[in-house]
Order: structure tokens, then C-alpha cells, then sequence
């Protein structure tokens, strides 16, 4: 067959070392850690809570941290522990379900305006530029705005906003690798298009895009979680980290612990993500600098 | 280039040396270890001389000079010995003395014009900041920058002063350079292969500025080069390196005419010279050493058509042995090649 | 200079137009029109009345037809009328240089923090200094700006009482939003400052520098960061987007007036045509920033030739 693979893939020849590399970088060990943490308050979360997140009662409302509520009640009475761990899972959503939508669709999109060029090419970096005109989080404001608050609407918003990002670096990464010597040899020796641009170009684009993922995993949760404490996200009851701050903000001289302690989840949640993304950068992409997105 | 440009006459038998560096020893630390770069390397320099410094690449000398005026890269490590500038020693002064002696007692030109001048800083500026830093006043020193553009032969050098590095050309920059490093009148001045990154028909107009522009600030200089050419233009003495140390010292006229280390020897009869066939030409076998693959005793056995397998090349490092005439070779079998 | 600044700001004309066009395709998804929207404000009317009243607004007209009486508005400056019939620009207009001067304020706080930290970070690289400054920034990246916002406020303005609780105007209501804002950019930058400094410092102008008997902060600062700001500058460019994207949220957090206040309100009251134009005026704004750094840009680094884009 003609569709002989030339030359490996970069990235395979050295997958065991890039592991290595992974497992022993601290950055990445502490933010994977961190990270799996708060995924596993959102998995089990049913089971880890002690109370019911939702359940209201008055009565016992706004008690300050103690024995039985360790963080303390909101001004319904519901445990914010229980709210807290519960607030992982919208929380992990609005983060890994816009980073799909965009690096999927932004990294594909961007993969093939960046090797065909021409009209589509010119096309498509005229629209990303339109929409990296506006100053972040305003679009995904924007797509919020027509699809209605919810867990879905964030999600789809900031999976949208985030499509640009990707778009520009896929095809920034495909114009460089086109001309690299095993993509031209791939080429010459009349490998498809599609087996050129999946089979080889793709392990050119993969290393900086799983850092923009991962970065963008980060970002989108603050976004979400910015968007619910707008009111423009989550709607309550939902036990939801940005929308509990919010509760909490109109009661914060009383008891600043129904505020207080959702963002520190917030905050570990974030910054875990980044720690591991810098590390992951470090270990595969290490020239690259790049900003977060939001 | 036919007539030598040097207009100074060898000195060595003058009492007290300008600079003189003394056993020293410099190693990196580096991935596979601490390994040594620099070993007893000890030269002097007397005033008004012109020392050159030949080897192939990788022999040291970059590193012997830049410690000459602490730029040594950060993993280097100064082993042991000593540079004495006018009887101090250079490696004992703190670094805001070491800042007066830098640029004003001893200045540097360097090997990349392309690369050595901030490209964001006016050229002009760039030689005024030299003079600011050693004391003179801001309109001082925009006029002695001008006056110095013009003495590197920089024509219009009012309007050069405002030009950016990117404007002009490499023998223009290295000029500059030139320029930033005589500002001062240093007593010694250092220039690193400062025409080997230009472009061959303006090598010999831009060592001819060097020299003048040494000779006009009155400086002694050591000029380190891997062009034999270039010693005979300029030098009056030379001292071969090759890895890491001092192989053969001399005077221009006794390294050209009797070259006594095998090293020495090798580099003459791989230079293309008028008064030889292009077959005779015989270069060096093999590759200058790595630092990691340095080899034992004498470090050139590896590629020596003397040695053959003599041990004490092999074991033994040969000591500099002085020749008389103020020659010196490090060989076990000097008296092989007399 | 003249030249290439004209010729900048004419390039930006295109871009605003898709800008525009972009949000008014936008709007149109939205569910709901300003008829509907005044009846859920309250007003009755009848099926009859509400299609003479679409009629009269040229809601029934095809979109393409109405976008292209949008665009003609813009160009006189006319952003269309709120459901209350005030006109758009006014309101709008009213509220930029509260916007402004926040955004100045936040990206001041940010390179106050950033470029001193990342200065540390890269002089004393791979020290424990290095590290800390840079979990620091990592950690500054990491924490919800509104929730951080809400964190002052209890401490310095419930607490302690040092600032007003809501920033009505005045210096002292500056403070704590402009703190907030900046916290995260600066983050950002000192980063950038860090990575950027390492790099030119290892260039070789950096030794001539040395050589001549420049002290180290006169190397670092005049020869080292003067070089490292190229790429800063750009990013500083990107960071006025983050500044005024996060403007929405601050201003609503400090009970600020403002641009990005106004969004927020104008989504809660269906208010499209307000929304429509402070978007439009926000984005406005970051595009001609960008151009302004485009220009700084050109000024820190005489290498890229002016007239080229
Ligand atoms: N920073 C450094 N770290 C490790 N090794 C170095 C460093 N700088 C130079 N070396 C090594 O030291 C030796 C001498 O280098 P150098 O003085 O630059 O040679 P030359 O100038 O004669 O070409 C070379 O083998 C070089 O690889
Ligand atoms: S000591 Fe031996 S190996 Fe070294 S130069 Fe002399 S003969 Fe050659
Ligand atoms: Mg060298």
C-alpha cells in the first residue's frame, strides 16, 4: 500500500518518556492530585456529603462553622459542606464540557483552514479575529443571553467562545508542520490528506493544544462560575460554587463563612488545573507561552 | 594586507607585566558533571603588546578571556590561580570594584556584531553609556561618542549616533563596538574573534580600525582569533591553546618561523599559504576534543603524528618548558621538533 | 508615524463593522423583541396594537434590511432607543469613563505587582524567592476575582472600615475594585515579565552591557527589561480584553457604575438594543486600546518598520 507510514510521529517515540517526565514533575503531580480530589467530591458526592444539599431548614439558618456543619449554615439552613462538595460537579462541567465542544470543534476547524489554505483559510481567520476582538467572557455573556441561564446554556456559551483560541493555534501549528521534513516525505510519498493531516501533522498540533485544554479547563470554571454569580448561570436551588457566593454576599457581615468557603473550593479547584497545565507545558510544550482564556 | 599594521615593537623583556594571569583554572558544571575547562593557564601581558591567542574551537579561549573580566557564564567555577591587573588581583575584588575596573581599565570587543548591541538602545547611546557609567556627564558624553564614531571611521556620525543597531550594517556595528570598548582609554583591551563573524572583504578594514583604535587609546590588547593570519597582521606575541591549555608561547617571529609544539606545527601546514600546493595541505586528523572526552596526559596524543604510542603522552602532561628567546612548548619531545 | 497611525485606525473601521454585525446576528436570536419586552415590563397590549407598534419599530422588515439600518445608525452615531425610548448612545456614553478609568486603575495595580514581581522571580531564578513569587502569581491566577472582591470587602471595608462598601465614586471607592481587577493580570504579567527577562538577559548585548561596567540593576532594568517589554507590551494589549470583559463583573460586585454594569442589567431586563450597544462599546474600546499598543509597539521596538502592519 501506497499509505505506508513513513518516519513515527514525533510525540510516540518518546510517549514512555513523556510519562516519566509527567509523573515526576511536581507541578503536575500536585495539581493532578488536587484535581482528582475535587473529582472525586463530584462523582461521589451523593455518598460524601453528610447532609442533603438542597434541603432547607430555616430554624438552624446561618449557624457559623461547628462540630456538625464544619462550614458552617447558609441563611435556608442548608449545610454549606454538603453545598460545597455538591458545587463540584456544575462546577466540573462548565469547565470540561466547553474545553470539548471548543478544542474539538476549534482544533478540527483550525487543522483544516490551516492545510488547505486559500479562500476557507482567509475566511475563518477573518471571523476569529472578529471574535477575539471582543474583550473575553462578553461573548460567552452574550450566547448566555440568547440561550437563557442554566448548567447546559454556560456550557454551550463558553464552549462556543473558547472555539477561536483553538482555531488559531491548530492552524498556526498545521502551517508550521507543513513544512516539516516528515510531513513533506509523508507527502511525496502519496499518503491522503486526511492520513497526513490525522496520522502525522496532528502529533505537531496535539502538544500545545492539551495545554490550551487544560488551561482552558481552569478558565472556563471561572467563567461559569462568574456568569452563575451574576445570576446569569446557574439558577438556585442548584448547590453551585458561584451562586452560593452570591447567596452569601447579601449576608456577609453576619457570616462571611456561606461566602468564604465556596471560593476556596473555587480557588483549589483553579488552581490545580493551572498547576497541572504549567506543568504539562513545561514537560511537552516548553517554548510555548501562552495566556489563559476566559 | 602586506604590510604588518602593528605599529608597536614586541616588549616581552619589559619587568612588569599589565596583566598577568597565573596557573589558572576554570571548570563548568554540567550535565555529566563538573568537568574541567580551563588548566594552569598562565600568560602575561606587557604594555603596549599585542597578544594573540590562536586554537581551534573549543580550546578555551573565550572562556580564558571573559574571566579576564568576570563574564564567565554562570556554571563556571574558577578552580584556582590568579589575574593580576597592575599587581591586583582581579579575583579577590568585589564585584563594584571589579564594575570601576570593567569597561574603563579593561574593555572587551566581542565576536557577534549582530547580536552584542541592544537593538532597542541607539548606537550612540550605547557608546555615551560607557563614559555615563564611568562618571562623565551626559553632554561629555555625547560629544566624545560622536568624536569616537568618527575615529572608528564612521562617516556622518552625528546622524549615526541616533541610528538603531538594525540600521547598520556588521562591519558599521562591530565598528561600534570597536567604539563602546576604546571609550574609556582602557589600558587592556580584549577582542574575541571580533572580524570572524564579518564578512571577508571587510575583515582587514575592520582590524585596521581595531588597531588604531587601540594604538589611539593607548591600550595594550589581546586578541583572540583562530586565524594564524590575523596574528601575523597584528601581534607580537601569540600563545596556541588547545584543550584548555597553553600548548606553545612566543613571539610572532619565532611561532612563524620555528614552531616547535606539534599542535603549532599542524596548525601551519593546514593553512593555505601562496608558497604551497593545495595538495601538500595537511590538515589536523580528527576533531578538537570535547570537554567530556578530554583525553589523559598530554590531551593532543589523539590526534599527534608525534606521538605515535609513546606513553608519557599518554599518561603524562607535558609542563610548559621554556626554549630560550621567550618561546615555550608543552611537549614530551620538543627536542624531536628543533 | 502620523502615516502609519491613519492607517491603523482605518484598518480597525472593517473590524468594528463585523464587530457590530456580529452582536446584531447575535441579538436576533435572542427570544423576545422590544414589543414583547415592554409587555413583560408590564405594558398591555393587544395583538393589534403590537403589530402596529413592530411595524412602526421596522421589526417585521428582513433582518438584512434592518441590519444595514443599524450599521447606517452606528455611522451617525445613533445606537437605537431603550424599551423606556432613551436613547442608546446617551446611556451608554454616560457610562464609559467610569469603565475607563477602572480598567486604567486595574491595569495600573498590574503592572505595579506584575513587573516588579516577575523582575524578582527572573534575578533570583530557581531560588526559593523564584518559586514562591511564581506559586504566588499561579495562585493569584487561580482565585475567583469576584470572590476576592467580596474577601476585601469584608476585611477592609466591614472590618476595618477603611474603604466604602460600595464604590460610588472617589479614589476610595476606586481602591478596592481596581485591587481586585488587577490581582489576576498582574499574575499574568509578572509571568511573562519573568520568562521574557530570563531570555533577554542571556543574550549577548547583555554581556557588552556588563562588560562596559553597568552595575546588575542597570543591566537588568535598562538593557534587560527594556528588551523583555516587547513582548509584554503585547500582551498587555490582550489584558485590556480581560480588564474589560471583567469590568462587568467588578462593576457589579462594587455596585459601580459602568459599561460592563450596564450589560449585566440589560440582560436581567431584556433591555436589547442597551446590551447591543454597551457591548458594542466595549469591544469598541478594546479594539482601539489594541491599536494604541500596536503603536507603543512600534515605539519600544525600532526593528519593526513603521508603515507595515
Ligand atoms: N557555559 C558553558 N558550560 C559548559 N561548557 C562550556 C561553557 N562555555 C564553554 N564551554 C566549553 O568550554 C570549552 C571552551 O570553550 P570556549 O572558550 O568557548 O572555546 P573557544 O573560544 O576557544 O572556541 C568548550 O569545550 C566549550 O564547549
Ligand atoms: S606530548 Fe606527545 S602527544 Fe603531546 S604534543 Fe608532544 S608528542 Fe604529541
Ligand atoms: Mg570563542
Amino acid at each position: 500500500m501506497l499509505d505506508a507510514t513513513p518516519a513515527p510521529a514525533p510525540l510516540t517515540e518518546t510517549t514512555v518518556g513523556v510519562w516519566r517526565r509527567l509523573l515526576s514533575h511536581r507541578s503536575v503531580v500536585v495539581g493532578g492530585a488536587l484535581f482528582a480530589l475535587v473529582l472525586i467530591a463530584a462523582l461521589f458526592a451523593d455518598w460524601l456529603a453528610p447532609f442533603d444539599p438542597v434541603d432547607t431548614d430555616p430554624v438552624n439558618a446561618l449557624l457559623p462553622p461547628s462540630g456538625d456543619h464544619w462550614m458552617g449554615t447558609d441563611q435556608l439552613g442548608r449545610d454549606v459542606f454538603s453545598r460545597v462538595i455538591h458545587g463540584a460537579r456544575p462546577s466540573l462541567i462548565m469547565g470540561l464540557v466547553p474545553m470539548l465542544i471548543s478544542s474539538i470543534i476549534g482544533t478540527t476547524a483550525g487543522m483544516i483552514i490551516g492545510y488547505y489554505g486559500r479562500w476557507a483559510d482567509l475566511l475563518m481567520t477573518r471571523f476569529v479575529d472578529l471574535a477575539l476582538a471582543f474583550p473575553p467572557i462578553l461573548l460567552a455573556l452574550t450566547v448566555v443571553a440568547v440561550l437563557g441561564p442554566g448548567l447546559w446554556s454556560v456550557s454551550l456559551a463558553l464552549g462556543l467562545s473558547g472555539i477561536p483560541f483553538y482555531i488559531r493555534m491548530a492552524r498556526g501549528q498545521v502551517i508550521q508542520a507543513k513544512e516539516a521534513p516528515f510531513v513533506q516525505t509523508a507527502v511525496a510519498i502519496g499518503a491522503s490528506d486526511r492520513r497526513v493531516l490525522f496520522r502525522h501533522i496532528i502529533y505537531r498540533v496535539f502538544p500545545p493544544i492539551l495545554v490550551m485544554m487544560t488551561i482552558h479547563v481552569a478558565g472556563a470554571i471561572l467563567a461559569g462560575a462568574a456568569l452563575s454569580f451574576l445570576g446569569l448561570g446557574i439558577p438556585p436551588p442548584t448547590a453551585e460554587w458561584g451562586t452560593m457566593i452570591q447567596d452569601g454576599r447579601q449576608f456577609l457581615a453576619l457570616s462571611w463563612w456561606t461566602a468564604f468557603f465556596p471560593g476556596v473550593a473555587l480557588a483549589i479547584t483553579v488552581f490545580a488545573t493551572n498547576l497541572f497545565g504549567d506543568g504539562l507545558r513545561d514537560v511537552i510544550d516548553p517554548r510555548s507561552k501562552g495566556q489563559p482564556i476566559r | 594586507m602586506s604590510e604588518p599594521i602593528s605599529a608597536h615593537h614586541p616588549s616581552s623583556q619589559d619587568p612588569a607585566p599589565l596583566l598577568e594571569v597565573r596557573n589558572l583554572s576554570i571548570s563548568f558544571e554540567t550535565h555529566s558533571g563538573v568537568l574541567p575547562a580551563i588548566e594552569d593557564v598562565s600568560f602575561a601581558l606587557h604594555p603596549g603588546d599585542i597578544l594573540g591567542v590562536v586554537g581551534e574551537s573549543g580550546s578555551g579561549k573565550t572562556v580564558t578571556v571573559s574571566s579576564l573580566v568576570g563574564l564567565l557564564p554562570d556554571n563556571a567555577h574558577i578552580d584556582g590561580g590568579r589575574i593580576l591587573y597592575r599587581g591586583q588581583d582581579l579575583l579577590t575584588l568585589s564585584d563594584e570594584k571589579l564594575e570601576e575596573i570593567r569597561g574603563k581599565e579593561i574593555a572587551m570587543v566581542f565576536q557577534d556584531p549582530m547580536t552584542s548591541l541592544n537593538p532597542v538602545m541607539r548606537v550612540g547611546h550605547q557608546i555615551a553609556e560607557a563614559l555615563r557609567i564611568h562618571g562623565a556627564s551626559r553632554s561629555e558624553a555625547r560629544e566624545r561618542a560622536i568624536e569616537l564614531l568618527e575615529l572608528v571611521d564612521i562617516p556622518n556620525p552625528r546622524q549615526r549616533y541616533r541610528q538603531f543597531p538594525h540600521e547598520l550594517s556588521g562591519g558599521m556595528r562591530q565598528r561600534v563596538v570597536i567604539a563602546v570598548a576604546i571609550a574609556n582609554q582602557p589600558s587592556v583591551l580584549i577582542a574575541d574573534e571580533p572580524t570572524t563573524a564579518l564578512d571577508v572583504t571587510i575583515q582587514a578594514q575592520v582590524l585596521e580600525v581595531l588597531a588604531a583604535g587601540c594604538g589611539a587609546a593607548g591600550a595594550s590588547m589581546i586578541l583572540v582569533t583562530h586565524d594564524l593570519g590575523v596574528i601575523a597582521e597584528v601581534a607580537d606575541r601569540v600563545a596556541v591553546m588547545y584543550a584548555g591549555r597553553i600548548v606553545e608561547t612566543g613571539t610572532v617571529e619565532t611561532i612563524f618561523h620555528r614552531p616547535r609544539h606539534p599542535y603549532t606545527i599542524g596548525l601551519f601546514t593546514s593553512l593555505p599559504r601562496l608558497d604551497t600546493e593545495l595538495e601538500q595541505l595537511q590538515p589536523i586528523p580528527g576533531v578538537p576534543p570535547t570537554l567530556a572526552a578530554r583525553p589523559t596526559g598530554c590531551a593532543f596524543h589523539t590526534r599527534c603524528g608525534l606521538s605515535g604510542e609513546r606513553e608519557p603522552c599518554r599518561d603524562q602532561v607535558p609542563e610548559l618548558i621554556s626554549l630560550g628567546d621567550g618561546q615555550s612548548g608543552a611537549c614530551h619531545y620538543l627536542a624531536e621538533t628543533g | 508615524m502620523l502615516r502609519y497611525i491613519v492607517g491603523r485606525l482605518a484598518l480597525t473601521i472593517p473590524v468594528l463593522i463585523g464587530v457590530a454585525t456580529l452582536i446584531f446576528l447575535l441579538m436576533q436570536f435572542i427570544p423576545g423583541d422590544a414589543v414583547t419586552a415592554k409587555m413583560s415590563a408590564g405594558a398591555r397590549f393587544s395583538p393589534e396594537q403590537q403589530e402596529v407598534m413592530r411595524e412602526a419599530l421596522g421589526l417585521n422588515r428582513p433582518v438584512i434590511v434592518q441590519l444595514g439600518d443599524y450599521l447606517s445608525g452606528l455611522v451617525r452615531g445613533d445606537l437605537g432607543r431603550s424599551i423606556a425610548g432613551r436613547s442608546v448612545i446617551g446611556l451608554v456614553g454616560a457610562q464609559i469613563p467610569s469603565t475607563l478609568i477602572l480598567v486604567a486603575a486595574g491595569m495600573i495595580v498590574a503592572l505595579v505587582i506584575g513587573v516588579p514581581l516577575g523582575v524578582l522571580a527572573a534575578r533570583r531564578r530557581n531560588t526559593l524567592v523564584d518559586t514562591a513569587a511564581m506559586g504566588t502569581a499561579v495562585l493569584g491566577l487561580s482565585v475567583p476575582q469576584f470572590w476576592l472582591g467580596l474577601m476585601l470587602i469584608i476585611l477592609f471595608a466591614v472590618n476595618l472600615g477603611w474603604f466604602p462598601v460600595l464604590s460610588s465614586g472617589g479614589f476610595d471607592g476606586l481602591f478596592l475594585p481596581a485591587i481586585t481587577l488587577g490581582l489576576a493580570e498582574a499574575a499574568i504579567l509578572a509571568r511573562l515579565v519573568r520568562s521574557s527577562l530570563i531570555e533577554s538577559l542571556e543574550q549577548d548585548y547583555i554581556t557588552t552591557a556588563r562588560a562596559k561596567g553597568a552595575s546588575d540593576s542597570r543591566v537588568t532594568w535598562r538593557h534587560g527589561l527594556r528588551n523583555a517589554l516587547v513582548p509584554v507590551v503585547t500582551m498587555i494589549g490582550l489584558q485590556t480584553g480581560n480588564l474589560l470583559g471583567a469590568s462587568v463583573v467588578i462593576e457589579t460586585l462594587f455596585g459601580r457604575q459602568g459599561v460592563g454594569k450596564l450589560v449585566v442589567d440589560s440582560i436581567l431586563q431584556r433591555e436589547l438594543a442597551i446590551l447591543q450597544g454597551s457591548i458594542l462599546i466595549l469591544a469598541s474600546i478594546f479594539v482601539l486600546i489594541n491599536v494604541i499598543v500596536d503603536i507603543f509597539y512600534r515605539v519600544l521596538d525600532p526593528r519593526v518598520k513603521l508603515g507595515t502592519t
